[in-house]
């Protein structure tokens, strides 16, 4: 405890008058922390049925992500090829050393090469699960972890994102929940909500892609799972 | 060349002779608004969502040493720190503590106003540490030796040109002249340096009591990179960024974007809560936040308290008459426009800012956009009033002004030179109506005519007019 948060804390408390505050006030106050209502919510995002996923797709294109539509894992794993030979890209993935990426088969791609693992410089294109997915959006969630090492979202050139239509949520409170849910309350180190490929508008006020992010992103949609 | 809030004046006068930013500053003026025009016309609970923030941060201001000390509980129990920071100068010694307790060589940074405020690079840059700045405006006017001119667009006033011969300057790679190139070119060269750096210092949108969390809010990613790749990430923030939940969170970033740059959603929304845990392959191994103050504290229960609402959006800049005609330098100061000018007389005191809230006709727009509802007009008003009533003015201006008030509080002496007044200025506009030039008017006749009066003051024709229709006036 040092001597200017005393200081500062001191100044603030004479500032808000803070000597006044009851114990029942400062139970209301953890209350207002530990049972967060939700405020307001844009009606549009109150859909239900495959207007989520509509929803979803629809934001994501608008943020400049690429979307394929497909209705299993094998199509996925056929998409991420597609993907790749469309942009004249190496036949060479970083994945997510996640179980939720199994059910593609990256073992058996034959010659397509899979790397397990975080971002390094070299990585050209990787392939991730996401957490959830909000429709209000289009806005991935993703969370670091064991098996989910966040910089393969921001390193590699390419990013290819798998995301399941049981992964989305229409708003933002939703997925709060679902992150709360994760851990008994603990948040993971970082999570990250990407939102389309990275961008800046900071050379003549102009919209550049791929500033220091993925270049591309690219969802894969896997209808029904 | 560093520019002081002192010399605004001056400022203004080199500002108005620059042609490449009155051209860029039009542009802006013209599609900021439009933009977020666009934005919040896709959202009809736009103005209750404006309702719900300034709620939400009114209540934390008024319990802002609670929310702190969860914040700073729920950061240690996640494995992290928070500095309590007083001034500036504290600031910068624990960050530079920090970065030699590694034996940093390189610091990158993502954006952050607070370092901005606390002047770090050059103190970085004193003490044999080099910093680098990855926000591409940022890292642009680095390498210009200029402070930020925009909140959230630090090299708005570079043009095109202006980039391709400071990229070439300092890369001596090829003078790239597309602005694709340009953008691969600065990429190129920043990527190394995440991989090279020792520390990644980022600034923080908000803090989230609930979890000890710190937010970005980026287009780019360098926040991302910055803060992921380094052995350790710093966080600075000042005080009142703090907010109780993710609930809360959700309202902000509903009008922040759209806000900003009339995005429904920035591109990068980035939660960071304490260092890389046990099994993580990747992430900082230590996690420091810096909690600044710098005189905010003291504005807690006064009548600029209002100011701390601010989430810096820059949509008051956006829209204003003044920031759009003389930019963000001329201000000399951390923060520009009139969110600048009312916040920066806490920064660097009310003595060196005097002129800042000075800067505004008070048209309103400022706060007519403002998502927290911060009321600026009224805001420079008060300083304003504490300017005077602290003598910071020349003598002169004193005098004006006391002058004017010695007529304006005997209505009968004022009328009567008034109308004088105003007949005098009648009868030089001739038939034309307009003044080429006038003794003490030549800052208005320099540029344009002015418009000379009807020949009776509003007062004798409001009389005129009551006593026609029959009523007695009061």
């Amino acid at each position: 405890m040092t001597d200017s948060r005393a200081r500062i804390l001191g100044r603030i408390k004479a500032g808000v008058n803070a000597p006044n505050r009851s114990a029942a006030d400062i139970a209301v106050l953890k209350a207002r922390i530990e049972n967060a209502e939700r405020g307001i919510i844009p009606a549009f995002t109150k859909v239900a049925g495959t207007d989520v996923a509509d929803l979803f797709l629809k934001k994501a294109e608008a943020q400049n992500n690429t979307v394929a539509r497909v209705t299993s894992a094998e199509a996925a794993l056929l998409e991420v090829r597609n993907f790749l030979r469309q942009n004249n890209l190496p036949a060479k993935v970083k994945i997510s050393p996640s179980d939720r990426l199994d059910d593609l088969k990256f073992d058996d791609a034959g010659d397509l090469e899979v790397h397990r693992g975080a971002a390094v410089k070299e990585d050209v294109t990787s392939v991730t699960p996401v957490y959830c997915a909000v429709a209000e959006t289009g806005t991935m969630v993703t969370m670091s972890g064991a098996q989910t090492p966040s910089t393969l979202n921001f390193v590699p050139e390419n990013h290819v994102v798998i995301v399941r239509e049981s992964d989305l949520v229409t708003a933002y409170e939703d997925s709060w929940d679902k992150v709360r849910e994760y851990g008994g309350g603990k948040i993971p180190r970082t999570v990250n909500w990407l939102s389309g490929p990275s961008r800046s508008g900071d050379i003549a006020m102009t919209m550049y892609m791929g500033a220091h992010g993925p270049r591309r992103q690219h969802i894969i949609f896997i209808e029904g799972q | 060349m560093e520019r002081t809030a002192r010399a605004f004046k001056e400022n203004v006068k080199e500002a108005l002779q620059q042609e490449n930013l009155a051209g860029v500053l039009d542009i802006m003026s013209k599609f900021s608004p439009i933009g977020r025009n666009i934005a919040i016309g896709k959202l009809p609970e736009f103005e209750a969502l404006r309702d719900d923030a300034r709620d939400i941060k009114n209540h934390v201001l008024a319990n802002l040493d609670f929310y702190l000390e969860e914040y700073e509980a729920k950061v240690i129990e996640s494995g992290g720190h928070v500095h309590w920071c007083e001034t500036h100068e504290e600031a910068r010694q624990k960050i530079l503590e920090i970065c030699r307790s590694v034996d940093a060589k390189l610091v990158t940074k993502g954006k952050s106003m607070i370092t901005e405020e606390m002047h770090l690079n050059a103190f970085l840059e004193d003490n044999g540490i080099i910093p680098v700045e990855t926000d591409m405006g940022e890292y642009i006017v680095q390498l210009a030796d200029e402070p930020p001119s925009h909140i959230i667009g630090p090299a708005i006033h570079k043009t095109k040109d202006e980039v391709t011969e400071l990229f070439f300057k300092h890369h001596k790679t090829q003078r790239w002249t597309e602005g694709e190139d340009l953008m691969l070119e600065g990429r190129k060269i920043l990527r190394e340096k995440y991989f090279e750096a020792d520390v990644g210092i980022t600034g923080a949108n908000f803090l989230i009591a609930e979890s000890g969390t710190s937010v970005i809010v980026t287009n780019e990613g360098n926040g991302d990179l910055t803060q992921s790749l380094p052995k350790v990430h710093i966080v600075c923030a000042s005080l009142e960024k703090v907010i109780p939940s993710f609930e809360d969170f959700s309202q902000f970033i509903r009008l922040l974007p759209r806000s900003a740059t009339g995005q429904e959603i920035s591109v990068y929304t980035t939660f960071s809560t304490g260092p890389k845990r046990a099994t993580d392959p990747d992430g900082p191994e230590d996690y420091h936040v810096v909690l600044l103050d710098a005189g905010r504290s003291k504005l807690l229960g006064t009548q600029y308290q209002e100011v701390l609402r601010c989430i810096r959006c820059a949509a008051c800049l956006n829209h204003c008459p003044v920031y759009t005609a003389v930019g963000g330098h001329a201000y000399g100061a951390t923060y520009q426009g009139p969110i600048g000018a009312a916040l920066d007389p806490v920064i660097v005191g009310l003595d060196e800012a005097r002129h800042l809230p000075n800067a505004s006709s008070f048209c309103g727009r400022c706060e007519a956009v403002c998502p927290v509802r911060i009321p600026i007009p009224k805001i420079l008003r008060y300083w304003r009033a504490e300017a005077f009533e602290s003598k910071s003015q020349p003598l002169k201006e004193r005098a004006g002004l006391s002058l004017w008030t010695w007529f304006a509080t005997r209505p009968k002496l004022y009328r009567l030179l008034a109308g004088a007044g105003v007949a005098v200025l009648a009868k030089a506009g001739g038939a034309k109506g307009h003044l080429k030039r006038f003794p003490f008017l030549s800052g208005w006749t320099n540029h344009r005519e002015l418009p000379a009066p009807e020949g009776k003051t509003f007062q004798a024709l409001y009389k005129k007019a009551q006593k026609e229709k029959g009523r007695v006036s009061p």
